[in-house]
């Protein structure tokens, strides 16, 4: 049986997409194995958001006017709701090239018919999608019953999806390219986990940068990572929400750099496959 | 010196691979707490040769098996035929592709089964883990779905379809892992180990199977592995190699009759036994009712030695066998470490 003999590009394309998209069902379908673990998992977000009110509650009791750089308690709570719930949703990517190639199993998964890396994209957008709605879901109602509920900026709703897609396919990118260091290297996890704490810090995980120091806000805007958290989240929460074609289009740009950076890498890192032995 | 029975490429030629070598750069930390600070400062690194210069051609249709020790370069040459590893020299083409130049065009027509790793997604049961690869393969729905049944049937993995492939046994799994490189009609399956681990029924289901598939289809089949049973049953060539080069490439059946000089005589005795002084004659094991010999026919007939046997002795049965494969193949890798 030979693929699809197609007539022959467009149900070539249409298989080509089909498999991708099969992917990334069994990604989310791999995320939502286990339905106690998928629930509890999300849990660990109302711990994370109960924390940050507390200490919000505070910082506002004794701010006049109860607005910090245009965010209300309710707002800087619901913000952190969507930028706790993005980050919550990533997966453990860099680890996963990392274990691939110490366990072997590459010689699979590097040896199918497709992009290795797209394979891989496609895999985590279907596990961040389902770990998202979930911890989205979780963090959501228990924020509605103690702050309230959300006023966000609906009229931005679609392209909020978008840029949560584009974030995604941003992020996806970096931490892959971190990820396919293990093929230069043994041990990825300091990498990923240098990634991981600029994307939390600097990425506005846990203040909107408007509340950054100057410098530190200008040079956390210049970067990537803004676009991945602080930039979705402000398109919808904020008195004054963030203008969606700049958004968009610094996410493209962004989306395009990381691309090329990750497929760069790619290229040179499979030159360098180190899986001797059984 | 390469014991070989065939020379260059042909047509029809599902492998071909021309002095092809793989070196590998190791990072060496000498032992203790100052050696990894040492490493820490001024790592140091060797060069291995896990592949060197193997040249070898597959027919199309042909069963081979391709054995040697532990860190031989078996699995890093399977490796290379797949296309994930690039070679440091030489070149190889696999179904007329240069495999790690032509990777995802190649993959759609070679299956593999690596023994220690699954291919099957761990938390899921097997049939999505199967309908998935049949997008992967970018097959038609139909032709899909006859295919898995046909392989469902023949591994006899029905029944475990529906369950966690974390709650199947390694047996079970396996059978699935090969159904799964097979679900896309490959033209040449890669084999590494897939019998390890498991229990004699498994075996014999994988075997027969493999075996009916290779006559059916005309599959192609290179299979790695340590069980002796795998290379008899399934390969009718071998290629031996030992420290990433090809020492024996020879007929399943010319393996065990070229280094046949040597017999085994098994005596079941009515009585006290003893065996004759004779050169080329040791004996391996010695009872109250039996005596077991080794007999190098090339220096004492085996005859001559049965003739003696039986009058030195009260003999109630007597058997005369060819040493098991795996004390031949044993004898090859001596040989060419030169003991």
């Amino acid at each position: 049986m030979s693929p699809v003999e197609a007539g022959p590009g467009r149900r070539r394309i249409a298989a080509r997409v089909a498999k991708y998209l099969a992917v990334s069902r069994i990604g989310l379908a791999t995320a939502v194995a286990y339905r106690g673990e998928y629930l509890l998992r999300s849990l660990t977000l109302v711990l994370i958001l109960y924390v940050f009110s507390v200490l919000w509650r505070v910082v506002y009791a004794g701010t006049p006017g109860g607005i910090i750089e245009g965010f209300e308690l309710r707002d800087m709570i619901w913000y952190l709701v969507i930028t706790e719930s993005i980050i919550y949703a990533r997966p453990r990517l860099a680890g996963r090239v990392d274990t691939e190639v110490k366990s072997g199993s590459l010689a699979y998964t590097l040896s199918r018919p497709y992009s290795y890396v797209l394979f891989h994209y496609a895999q985590t957008l279907g596990e961040a999608a389902a770990r998202g709605i979930a911890g989205f879901a979780v963090a959501g109602l228990v924020v509605t019953a103690t702050v309230g509920p959300p006023s966000f900026h609906l009229a931005n709703l679609a392209v909020f999806l978008l840029a949560l897609f584009l974030a995604a396919t941003i992020d996806f990118f970096l931490a892959f390219s971190v990820g396919l260091l293990a093929f230069w290297v043994e041990e990825t996890g300091p990498f990923a986990l240098l990634y991981d704490r600029l994307l939390m810090l600097l990425g506005g995980m846990m203040l909107p940068l408007e509340i950054f120091p100057r410098l530190l806000r200008d040079v956390a805007g210049w970067l990537p990572l803004s676009m991945i958290i602080y930039a979705p989240a402000r398109l919808l929460v904020g008195r004054q929400p963030l203008a969606a074609g700049p958004v968009i289009l610094a996410q493209l740009g962004w989306l395009l750099g990381a691309g090329l950076l990750c497929m760069a890498v790619f290229r040179a890192g499979i030159r360098r496959v180190n899986v001797h032995g059984g | 010196m390469v014991q070989t029975h065939r020379e260059g490429s042909s047509l029809s030629a599902a492998v071909v691979l021309d002095r092809l070598s793989k070196t590998f750069t190791v990072r060496v930390k000498p032992p203790g707490l100052a050696g990894s600070f040492r490493a820490l400062v001024r790592p140091t690194y060797r060069q291995v040769s896990a592949v060197r210069e193997v040249s070898l051609t597959v027919e199309s249709g042909e069963l081979l098996a391709f054995i040697g020790p532990n860190g031989a370069g078996k699995s890093t040459t399977i490796k290379m035929l797949t296309g994930i590893l690039y070679p440091s020299s030489g070149r190889a083409s696999v179904l007329g592709y240069e495999p790690w130049s032509r990777r995802e065009q190649l993959a759609f027509f070679i299956g593999a089964v690596f023994g220690q790793k699954s291919q099957l997604w761990y938390h899921l049961p097997p049939l999505d883990s199967f309908d998935l690869l049949a997008r992967i393969y970018e097959l038609d729905a139909r032709a899909y779905r006859d295919r898995r049944d046909q392989l469902v049937e023949a591994f006899g993995v029905g029944p475990y379809l529906d369950t966690p492939v974390r709650k199947l046994s390694l047996g079970e799994r396996m059978r699935c892992e090969l159904a799964a490189a097979l679900l896309h009609r490959p033209r040449l399956l890669l084999l590494d180990e897939p019998t390890i681990g498991l229990d004699v029924l498994a075996k014999r289901t994988i075997r027969e199977t493999l075996r009916r598939l290779n006559a059916d289809e005309k599959l192609t089949v290179f299979l790695t592995s340590h069980d002796v049973g795998d290379i008899e049953e399934l390969a009718k060539r071998v290629v031996v190699i030992n420290h990433g080069q090809v020492i024996y490439d020879n007929r399943v059946s010319h393996l065990k009759h070229m280094l046949m000089r040597t017999k085994v005589i098994d005596l079941l005795l009515g009585g006290p036994g003893t065996v004759p002084e004779m050169p080329g004659v040791r004996v391996l094991k010695k009872t109250q009712v039996g005596i077991k010999l080794e007999v190098d026919s090339e220096v004492q007939p085996v005859e001559c030695v049965v003739r003696r046997l039986l009058e030195a002795n009260k003999v109630l049965d007597l058997s005369v066998s060819d040493p098991p494969l795996e004390r031949v193949i044993g004898m090859i890798y001596r040989q060419e470490a030169g003991q």
